[in-house]
C-alpha cells in the first residue's frame, strides 16, 4: 500500500507532458494523400472540400488540441474518415448509389443547404414548443406529487403503468385527431418529455433526506418558498441528468411523426423524404446533421447545468 | 364522527361509479344488444372484484375513482355526445370487443414483437458488457471512447433506420439493427463508468488474490458490473419499446407496432386503440418481470449501500 502511494507521490511531481500530435497527424495526412492521390470510381463531386475539412482538423490538431484523450479522439476520427474513404471512393462496386463517398456527402451540405437549413429550423421550432412546457409542467407536477405522501400513494401506481409505455405509439393517432401537423408533433413531444421526466420528479423528491424534510418543516415556510427555494433547487440535478434522455426521445417522436403526418420540412423529414428517392447520400449526411444538432444541444444542456448548479460541488 | 363519515364516503364513491357504469352499459344493452357489450361489462366487473379483493389497502379506492371516472367520461362521451366522427373515437366497449374477436393477431404480434425485443436485448448486452468490460479496463481507451460514445448515445437509433432498411438485407434484420445499436450505447457506457470506478481496495485485494486476467474479468468485474447493468437496462425499457415500435412501423410486417401502424393506414382507430391497450399491458408486464429478475438475481447485493 505505502509503496503504491509513495510512487504516486513521486510522480506528481513530474513536469507535465504534452502528448504528441504525430500519430494523429500522420494519420490526417495518410488520408489526404490517399484522398487525392489513389484513382477511385469517377464521381462528379470534387474532392476538395473534403480536404480542406481534414486539413483543418488536422490544423486545428496542432494548435488547438492539448489532451491525450481528445488526440486519441482525433485519430480515431481521421481512422474512420479514412476507411470510409477507402471502402466507398476507391473501390469500384455496383452498388454506388448505397454507399456513398464523404466527398459527396460533404458536398450535399453545400448543395442542398437551403432545404437542410429549413430543416434545422422547423426541427428547432417544434422542439422549443413542445420541449420547454414539457419540462416546465413535469417538474411542478411531479414536485407536487412527490412532496405530499397521499398524491404519491394515489398516483403512483398509475403513473408506473402509464410512463413506459412509449409515446411513439400514440403518434399516429394524436396525428390523426389533432387539427395540424403542427399541433400534432408538439403535442407529442409534449407528452415524451411530460413522461420521461415526471416520474422521475416524483422519485427524486421523495426519495429526500428525512433529515431536510424536517428541517424544511421546522422552518415554517409557506408552499411558495418551499417550492421555490427548497424543493425546486433540490430536483435541479436531477432533471439536467434527465434533459439528455428527454431531448432523444422527443427526436425519436418528431422523427415518427414526420413519417405519418404531412410534413414539409424537419431533420426527420429530410432523411426520409429522401430515403423515399433513394438518395443516399442525403441520408447519410441528414443522419450526421442530427447527430452533430443532438450532440450540440447536449453541450449547451451541459453548459446550462454548470452555470445552474454551480454550487453543488 | 366527522371523520368516519368522509372515510365511509372514500370507501363508497368507486362502488357507485361501478354501479352507474353498470347501468350505463346496461342501456347500451337494450339497444344493441347482449353480445357486443358483454367483454367490457365482465372487464369492469373485474375491476371491480379486484377492488375489492385489494380493499384492505388504503390507496385503492382513490385509484379505483379515477379509473372509473376515466372509463365513464370516456364511455359517456363516445356513445352519446360524439355522433359526427364515431370512427375517429371509438368507445371503450367497442375497442374491448376487439380483444375478444382479433386475440390470434394480437397474441401472434406480441410473439413476434418480443422475439425482436430479447434478441435486441440480447446482443446489446453481450456486445456492450464485452467492450465496456475490455474498454473500461483500459485508460487510454476509455478516455478515448467515452466522449465519443456519449455523443453517439443521445443519437436516437430510429434516425439510422431508413438506411439500415436500404443496406441490410431485410427489414427484420434492420429492426433488429436498430434496437440493438439503440441498447448497446447506454450498457456500454455505464459497463465503462463501472469498471472504471472500481473501489481502489477491492481492485487490491483482486491483486493480492494473483487472480488472472480472465478471471478478474469474469469473476470479478462482471459481477461488479449486474446492479448497474439491471438499473440501465430497466430505465432503457421504455426507450427498447420505443425502438421496436418505430422499427415495426418503419415497414415489418408482424408484431405489435406494425399492428398499429396497419390499422391507421385503414382508419380502424377502434383496433388502433386496441393496439395501445395492448403495448401498455405488454410494458408493464415486462417491467414487473424486469423487477422480479433483478429482485432474483441481486441477492447478494447490499440494497442500502448500492441503492438500486
Amino acid at each position: 500500500m505505502g509503496g503504491y502511494q509513495t510512487t504516486e507521490y513521486i510522480r506528481s511531481f513530474r513536469p507535465v507532458r504534452v502528448p504528441s500530435a504525430t500519430v494523429p497527424f500522420a494519420v490526417c495526412i495518410a488520408v489526404i494523400l490517399i484522398t487525392l492521390l489513389v484513382p477511385g470510381r469517377a464521381e462528379n463531386e470534387s474532392s476538395i472540400p473534403f480536404v480542406i475539412l481534414l486539413a483543418g482538423m488536422g490544423a486545428s490538431l496542432i494548435f488547438f488540441v492539448k489532451k491525450q484523450s481528445s488526440r486519441d479522439i482525433y485519430t480515431l476520427l481521421f481512422v474512420l474518415l479514412g476507411a470510409w474513404e477507402l471502402a466507398t471512393a476507391k473501390t469500384t462496386g455496383n452498388l454506388s448509389y448505397l454507399t456513398p463517398t464523404p466527398e459527396m456527402v460533404l458536398y450535399t451540405y453545400i448543395s442542398d443547404h437551403e432545404m437542410i437549413l429549413k430543416g434545422i429550423g422547423t426541427t428547432c421550432r417544434f422542439l422549443a414548443c413542445g420541449f420547454i412546457p414539457g419540462i416546465v409542467i413535469a417538474v411542478f407536477l411531479g414536485i407536487l406529487t412527490g412532496w405530499s405522501m397521499r398524491a404519491q400513494k394515489i398516483l403512483l401506481p398509475i403513473v408506473k403503468v402509464l410512463t413506459p409505455i412509449p409515446p411513439l405509439i400514440y403518434t399516429p393517432y394524436l396525428v390523426v385527431i389533432l387539427p395540424s401537423f403542427f399541433a400534432a408533433s408538439v403535442g407529442i413531444i409534449f407528452l415524451s418529455v411530460f413522461w420521461c421526466l415526471y416520474i422521475n420528479m416524483i422519485f427524486v423528491i421523495s426519495g429526500m433526506d428525512p433529515k431536510l424534510v424536517d428541517m424544511t418543516r421546522v422552518m415554517n415556510v409557506g408552499p411558495v418558498t418551499r417550492f421555490f427555494r427548497i424543493l425546486l433547487p433540490y430536483a435541479l440535478p436531477g432533471i439536467f441528468d434527465r434533459l439528455p434522455l428527454a431531448l432523444t426521445a422527443a427526436f425519436m417522436v418528431l422523427f415518427n411523426a414526420e413519417m405519418i403526418g404531412n410534413a414539409m420540412s424537419g431533420m426527420g423529414y429530410y432523411i426520409q423524404f429522401n430515403a423515399r428517392f433513394a438518395e443516399y447520400t442525403k441520408v447519410v449526411s441528414g443522419i450526421i446533421l442530427a447527430g452533430v444538432f443532438i450532440g450540440l444541444v447536449n453541450s449547451l444542456f451541459r453548459k446550462a447545468k454548470r452555470a445552474v448548479i454551480g454550487w453543488k460541488n | 364522527m366527522k371523520i368516519k363519515i368522509s372515510s365511509i364516503l372514500y370507501r363508497t364513491i368507486p362502488h357507485i361509479l361501478f354501479v352507474s357504469l353498470l347501468v350505463l352499459s346496461l342501456l347500451q344493452v337494450h339497444t344493441k344488444g347482449l353480445k357486443p357489450m358483454l367483454p367490457f361489462i365482465v372487464l369492469v366487473a373485474g375491476l371491480e372484484v379486484l377492488s375489492i379483493l385489494l380493499y384492505k389497502k388504503w390507496e385503492i379506492p382513490a385509484i379505483m375513482d379515477i379509473i372509473f371516472t376515466f372509463i365513464t367520461a370516456w364511455f359517456v362521451y363516445a356513445n352519446y355526445l360524439n355522433t359526427r366522427v364515431a370512427f375517429l373515437f371509438p368507445a371503450p366497449n367497442v375497442v374491448v370487443e376487439i380483444f375478444w374477436g382479433d386475440v390470434l393477431l394480437i397474441i401472434k404480434s406480441i410473439v413476434s414483437s418480443f422475439k425482436l425485443l430479447v434478441l435486441g436485448f440480447f446482443i446489446a448486452i453481450v456486445l456492450g458488457v464485452g467492450f465496456g468490460l475490455i474498454c473500461g479496463n483500459v485508460k487510454r481507451l476509455r478516455n478515448m471512447l467515452l466522449p465519443v460514445a456519449e455523443i453517439l448515445s443521445a443519437i436516437p437509433a430510429l434516425v439510422y433506420a431508413p438506411y439500415a432498411i436500404a443496406v441490410l438485407p431485410s427489414f427484420w434484420a434492420a429492426g433488429l439493427f436498430v434496437i440493438s445499436s439503440g441498447l448497446f450505447w447506454p450498457i456500454f457506457i455505464n459497463t465503462m463508468k463501472t469498471v472504471s470506478n472500481l473501489d481502489k481496495e477491492l481492485y487490491d485485494y483482486t491483486r493480492t488474490l494473483k487472480l488472472s486476467k480472465w478471471d478478474l474479468l469474469y469473476r470479478v468485474m462482471l459481477p461488479y458490473c449486474t446492479p448497474g447493468l439491471f438499473n440501465t437496462l430497466t430505465m432503457q425499457i421504455s426507450s427498447a419499446f420505443m425502438l421496436l415500435i418505430g422499427a415495426e412501423m418503419m415497414g415489418m410486417t408482424s408484431g405489435v407496432g406494425w399492428y398499429v401502424k396497419y390499422y391507421v393506414d385503414f382508419s380502424v382507430y377502434k383496433k388502433v386503440l386496441a393496439g395501445f391497450i395492448t403495448i401498455g399491458i405488454l410494458v408493464s408486464i415486462v417491467n414487473a418481470c424486469m423487477t422480479l429478475v433483478k429482485r432474483r438475481a441481486l441477492v447478494w447485493v447490499d440494497t442500502k449501500r448500492q441503492n438500486i
